[in-house]
């Protein structure tokens, strides 16, 4: 039985040369495929053996996976001569394998060998079949050992990468609201809210770094930005209103929450509200 | 005439008062009392330790109300689903109980114990989840529902690796440890060798499918077992080493998706916490202020309505401070509710943030480990087929076709 794998190989061997094209269809491709991992099995295998490196069992087992091979390319030669009206590329060696072969008459060859040849035939494609799995685990297992979690790469290098920044901002922007509270805190003028207006901008910026939709962050980073901003207009502060250095809590918080109006006509009624105030407290 | 007017605007006041008072969010639910992790204090015998699969969870859905599912999506709920169970799954296996701890992809065959979760409610502070625990003979242990609050929202208390629901897991944990320690000294040796049976019946169902039955109920028991030397079944423990090995492969996979994804999550909850906690404040500060405004003007109409000439006139600067102030009240009160809408907006782009950095990873992991399973099951089917000639060539028989298990 191995005189007549050996014979099969060397044939195979003897086709190394030759040009593997571009296949058309996906049956010749596997086929073309299935070739060239045989005739790279068989040339390991020769390279192997002739260096003494296989064991008995392992001989074995890389004969029945180059029988193995052998089988699916046969298959496939068969499928392809069924299916295919075009002639076999010249690249493959399916007419000698389907005209050497006795199958190709109709003969099965399985019936030529004992039933323990038949078992055993069965257990080395198992075997050989659970060494490529056991392989592809392996390749698998480098794999996930290869990639480093991301997170514990920007633990160690700080910052740098873009990930890192988006996560800075996040935790950045945890701290800034838990420091913010609301906004009648912040409008004590307390050195906290101060604080709070600086690292605001500071969300803002890594908001926009992260996903480009600044909008939204920047929206809610203004209310830290407001408070405690005292002295300074926001752009939409009508001019004839003053900067506010003077107001007092009530002033403070009228400005504050005509500051923070979206609708145009209850702002300019706020601002009104503050300008009165103003002027009776002026 | 007066009263009457009164009367109309008592209504009103009273009803916004009501409103307001409504408005306050009404937190806090019954929490899961905190727990320590029970661990085992000897060693169990080989023969008596059980493997656990935890399946993914099932996401389940989010809040149909608006205001409880703010900030939180499907993709979230998809990270989550996958997170959970690799914490769970380093939470057991730090008791002791259990030998192999492993997480699954759902429907997966061949386990032990298997543990599956379902997400009710997830938002960072307050998590809720379904547990079932199953063995191989189809015993369901239980289903239970454990709920409960972040305990350290700041996670300042909180060890290196401690997750702000750590109690929860911790929980769950104990109620497997505890149902796993009820069961009678032959249980486990049962069950793994119908875990063992139902694997070998699976991959060999000429040869091992009468070993073990199953009832109407989906329970199995064994009826015989294979002899120790028989060849097939030594094929299919080597087989079963190769799907072990599988498992930890794919759990390496969760286990990369579980570190990378770890410190996002940590800080989406922390900071949608702070957000949530800031956005009930808001609310309630605005209630309360728009509550007091009303009552402040209140006060005045009935001194003007009910106090003699007299009060009326030693009362004019008072009532008028507190109509205004009333109304100013009210006023600052819009303007919190206002300030609400900001919390809100916080809280959907921290929402939107976190997605943008989950939903990469859990395409990632999903699209490994369905690569790898789905390449898996393949060589599964290969090997089936193999088996099968194997044993009818050993046996003479011919393959008869049999139920799968």
């Amino acid at each position: 039985m191995r005189n007549y794998i050996v014979n099969v190989i060397l044939a195979f061997s003897l086709m190394l040369s030759v040009p593997i094209t571009r296949a058309e269809g996906e049956l010749l491709q596997r086929v073309r495929a299935d070739y060239a991992t045989l005739t790279q099995a068989t040339a390991d295998f020769e390279s192997a053996r002739a260096s003494g490196a296989l064991t008995d069992t392992e001989a074995a087992d890389f004969i029945g996976w180059i029988n193995h091979l052998i089988t699916q390319v046969l298959n496939g030669c068969r499928d392809l001569a069924h299916e295919s009206l075009e002639p076999i590329p010249a690249d493959l060696p399916c007419s000698e394998i389907l005209g050497s072969r006795p199958s190709s008459a109709g003969i099965d060859i399985s019936s030529e060998r004992t039933s323990e040849e038949q078992t055993q035939g069965l257990v080395d494609q198992l075997h050989a079949a659970l060494g490529k799995f056991d392989e592809e685990l392996l390749q698998e297992q480098e794999k996930i050992k290869a990639q480093t979690p991301r997170s514990d790469a920007q633990d160690s290098s700080g910052a740098g990468g873009a990930e890192g920044e988006a996560r800075e901002s996040m935790e950045q922007y945890a701290g800034d609201s838990a420091d913010s509270e609301t906004g009648e805190q912040g409008a004590q003028g307390t050195d906290e809210g101060e604080y709070d207006a600086a690292s605001g901008s500071q969300v803002a910026e890594g908001s926009a770094g992260e996903d480009g939709d600044k909008n939204q962050r920047q929206t809610a980073s203004s209310s830290t930005t407001t408070i405690g901003s005292a002295g300074q207009n926001l752009p939409g502060t009508p001019d004839d209103i003053p900067d506010g250095s003077d107001d007092d809590v009530v002033a403070r918080q009228i400005r504050e929450a005509a500051e923070k109006e979206t609708d145009p006509e209850l702002r300019e009624k706020l601002w009104e509200e503050y300008r009165r105030y103003k002027a009776g407290t002026g | 005439m007066h009263v009457r007017i009164f009367k109309n605007i008592l209504t009103i006041l009273i009803s916004t008062v009501l409103v307001a008072g409504c408005a306050t969010t009404n937190y806090g639910r019954d929490v899961a009392p905190e727990a320590t992790l029970d661990k085992a204090v000897v060693e169990l015998p080989e023969q008596q330790i059980l493997d656990v699969w935890i399946e993914l969870f099932d996401p389940g859905e989010l809040p149909e109300k608006e205001t409880e599912s703010l900030g939180l999506y499907p993709e979230i709920r998809a990270a989550e689903a996958r997170f959970m169970p690799a914490h769970l799954r380093q939470v057991m296996e730090k008791t002791g109980y259990w030998g192999a701890v492993r997480v699954v992809p759902r429907d997966t065959i061949g386990a032990e114990v298997l543990v599956g979760g379902k997400i009710i409610e997830s938002d960072g502070e307050y998590l809720e989840i379904d547990i079932t625990a199953r063995d191989a003979t189809g015993k369901i242990w239980y289903t239970r529902t454990y709920q409960g609050h972040a305990d350290d929202q700041q996670g300042q208390n909180r060890g290196e690796g401690e997750d702000s629901f750590e109690h929860i897991y911790y929980a769950i944990a104990n109620d497997l440890a505890e149902f796993r320690l009820s069961l009678d000294e032959k249980d486990p040796v049962t069950i793994r060798r119908i875990a063992e049976m139902r694997f070998a019946a699976d991959m060999l169902p000429d040869a091992f499918s009468d070993h073990i039955q199953m009832d109407d109920q989906r329970s199995y028991s064994l009826v015989r077992l294979p002899a120790e030397d028989d060849p097939a079944f030594q094929r299919v423990q080597i087989i079963r080493d190769r799907d072990f090995q599988l498992i930890d492969t794919l759990n390496g996979y969760y286990e990369n998706f579980y570190r990378e994804l770890e410190i996002p999550y940590d800080e989406w909850r922390k900071a949608r916490n702070i957000e949530a906690e800031a956005l009930r404040e808001a609310k309630s500060k605005a209630a309360k202020r728009k509550a007091l405004g009303a009552l402040a003007i209140l006060g005045a109409i009935a001194i003007e309505v009910f106090g003699g000439q007299n009060t009326r006139a030693s009362t004019s600067s008072a009532r008028d401070v507190m109509i205004l102030g009333g109304a100013y009240s009210i006023k600052r009160g819009m303007d919190m509710s206002a300030e609400s809408e900001i919390h809100r907006a916080a809280i959907e782009e921290l929402g939107d943030s976190f997605v943008s950095e989950a939903r990469p990873l859990v395409i990632e992991v999903d699209g490994e480990t369905l690569e790898l399973k789905g390449s898996a099951e393949e060589q599964y089917k290969q090997w089936r087929e193999l088996m099968r000639k194997i044993y009818a060539s050993e046996t003479g028989l011919e393959p008869v076709s049999i139920r799968a298990y």
